[in-house]
């Protein structure tokens, strides 16, 4: 089970690695700042998004039949999953019934959610993802490590490395328009030979029945365009009422993921193009129980952008493999323990409660309250370890009485001036592990303030 | 209960308590004074190009001046003015595009804000052609650029249309460690001529 501080010691072993990460995706948000002041209606647009987004969850089961009914009127297939194991059968289950062999995949997180991918594995069919990042990801038998940016933890010359043993690239040449042409080369000849296409949602439109998806490489339009099979995958919340609302959430993406105004393609599909087989799987997977958590349905609002990952401080200085869920950061963090408590318990400590992710938050997502909440719970619901409740039981007993707070006070400050600073640290370890033990002030400011009412 | 069934029931049962109303919005409006020039400059932003052309008798002229008209081998065009050496509807199987150098499509909207084309590829015979092409030339009308995307929704008959794109550039990524390569998977280069 991966707790994110012991995950974490392993990135931050490396100073000058962590210093690069958090120069890297601090980058990013401040591209996304300057992105956002170009719109003078970026706050009015934020709070749009939240408001359709909310009102689209309160009324979900309405939407997603309208949905339906308009898609399966435009000769789309639409399927429902109800969890990870019925998404990865439904889609097994087309390529099968259409002999598929290869598949080429953009990216899509909902995918990774469910182990789309070693599950069709399995079962023999060839499964390459087309965004570069991800197929830098695949190659390297890793998970991405940010959802926009799959591999922002790597360097060019480890790319370099690997595009030399899988693309046969020249030895030592890490410039990334090399690599990146070679990969044009790899992936073109890997979209010719697909028997199908897969690609996220990144909104699905419950007026049209049709759904949106927004890329900058061009890879998921080659991947559905050439295979006579494109099967859109998933998750319920990704619904929005209107096409017009499109026009509030494309201002919004692309400038919160990457500082863009907008990604290079925003494809809308409604119909199979001639020829072909459309099909959408809807997928459940917890969320519908999410709608009737009160403290978190909001985060059913997401839109995948990335932003509050960007701005973390702690995602930043430890690396999306950190975490325990498939999707790291501030949102991974609110919804990974719906998936499981006991296995995300880490999650929503490894946070300062600093609330930058809502501040960046499109759809504007109370991130670190909901944070806050999972504290709560897990507390509640999972035994914490004996030195932490028990302190945290004293230290409650000692603040609720005036005496013995001045009384506990007072020893404290004369234990540590006699205490030596070694053992001291021992004591409260690992709080001390990078920090020293702070100077106790002579006075204490209630001493001080008495002083001076006289 | 199917899935379906189960997920809706789900859903209406645990969502019965939230009320949120559907937003009254408009943001049709914009502060883009120039809708062309700004139109060029965020072309310009994500890497793409454009050609303002005075005198529409001479876009043919134009466009057929640029390199990669000149250095293409295979042309595909939906330009009424311009026949490109392939035959984009008699193009049997999108697969048999994949040498395709370049591509000119007339489009019939531009948004300022973000220097994106729509095309409706509704009734268009192998779509492939905007993707797997190495360079794409966008021909538009100066009157037809708009100022911001709910302007631009709001000139989209989504009724009709059942397939389209805004595109906005040349593709691109900054995969390998953030740094920008334009010209990514789709085409390397996008130049939008405005008469």
């Amino acid at each position: 089970m991966k707790t994110h501080s012991v995950e974490a010691s392993k990135f931050t072993s490396n100073p000058e690695r962590v210093h690069w990460h958090d120069k890297a995706l601090w980058f990013v948000r401040e591209k996304r700042d300057k992105a956002s002041r170009r719109i003078d209606e970026w706050e009015e647009l934020r709070k749009t998004a939240s408001q359709i987004k909310l009102h689209t969850i309160a009324n979900l089961d309405k939407y997603l039949t309208e949905f339906e009914a308009n898609a399966q009127a435009n000769g789309i297939i639409v399927h429902w999953a109800l969890d990870a194991n019925e998404h990865n059968q439904i889609v097994y289950d087309i390529l099968q019934k259409k002999n598929v062999k290869k598949l080429v995949k953009s990216k899509s997180m909902l995918t990774e959610e469910c182990g789309l991918n070693p599950f069709l594995e399995t079962r023999g069919i060839e499964v390459i993802d087309t965004d570069l990042g991800e197929r830098i990801v695949q190659l390297r038998k890793e998970h991405p490590s940010h959802i926009v940016l799959p591999a922002i933890h790597l360097k060019k010359e480890e790319v370099g490395q690997l595009f030399e043993k899988y693309l046969g690239t020249e030895k030592e040449n890490s410039d990334p328009t090399y690599l990146t042409e070679a990969a044009r080369g790899h992936l073109r000849e890997k979209f010719l030979e697909a028997d199908a296409g897969l690609t996220g949602v990144n909104f699905a439109i419950a007026e049209t029945g049709g759904f949106v998806v927004c890329t900058n490489e061009g890879n998921a339009d080659l991947g559905n365009s050439l295979p006579d099979l494109h099967i859109a995958c998933m998750g319920i919340e990704k619904l929005i009422p209107k096409v017009n609302d499109l026009s509030v959430f494309l201002r919004l993406l692309a400038a919160s993921a990457t500082g863009q105004v907008i990604t290079t393609y925003s494809s809308h599909f409604m119909k199979p193009k001639i020829g072909q087989e459309l099909h959408i799987v809807l997928v459940d997977n917890g969320r519908s129980n999410i709608i009737g958590e009160e403290e978190f349905y909001r985060a059913l609002s997401c839109i995948r952008c990335g932003a509050c990952i960007n701005t973390c401080p702690v995602y930043r200085r430890s690396g999306g493999h950190s975490y325990s869920y498939i999707i790291p950061g501030p949102i991974g963090t609110v919804l990974g323990p719906h998936r499981g408590m006991n296995e995300h318990n880490s999650l929503a400590f490894a946070s300062t409660l600093c609330g930058s992710c809502s501040d960046v938050c499109p759809v504007k997502i109370n991130i670190h309250e909901q944070i806050f909440y999972w504290r709560q719970r897990i507390v509640q619901s999972i035994p914490q370890p004996i030195l932490k409740s028990l302190s945290m039981k004293l230290t409650s007993y000692l603040f609720q009485s005036p005496t013995l707070y001045k009384i506990g006070t007072k020893f404290a400050k004369f234990a540590l001036s006699v205490l030596p600073s070694s053992l001291v640290k021992k004591l409260v370890k690992p709080w001390s592990q990078h920090r020293e033990i702070p100077k106790i002030a002579n006075k204490s400011f209630k001493e001080m303030y008495e002083e001076e009412k006289k | 209960m199917n899935s379906r069934e189960y997920i809706l029931a789900k859903i209406a049962e645990k969502n019965k308590s939230l009320q949120f109303d559907y937003p009254e919005y408009n943001f049709e409006y914009s502060s883009i004074v120039d809708p062309i020039q700004s139109f060029c400059a965020s072309l310009e932003l994500v890497g793409g190009k454009s050609i303002l052309v005075e005198n529409s008798k001479r876009l043919s002229i134009s466009i057929k001046n640029t390199d990669v008209f000149k250095n293409a081998k295979e042309i595909a065009s939906l330009y009424k003015n311009i026949t490109g050496n392939i035959e984009l509807s008699l193009s049997e199987n999108p697969h048999s595009l994949k040498n395709l150098d370049l591509m000119i499509v007339e489009v019939e909207l531009g948004v300022a804000e973000n220097g994106a084309v729509w095309i409706d590829t509704t009734d268009m015979k192998n779509r492939i052609c905007l993707f797997i092409c190495q360079h794409l030339i966008f021909v538009l009308k100066k009157e037809s650029i708009v100022s911001n995307m709910q302007q631009a929704y709001n000139k989209l008959n989504f009724s009709k249309i059942k397939n389209g794109y805004f595109i906005s550039g040349p593709s691109k990524t900054a995969d390998i460690e953030q740094s920008l390569v334009i010209g990514a998977q789709g085409a390397r280069s996008c130049t939008v001529f405005i008469y």
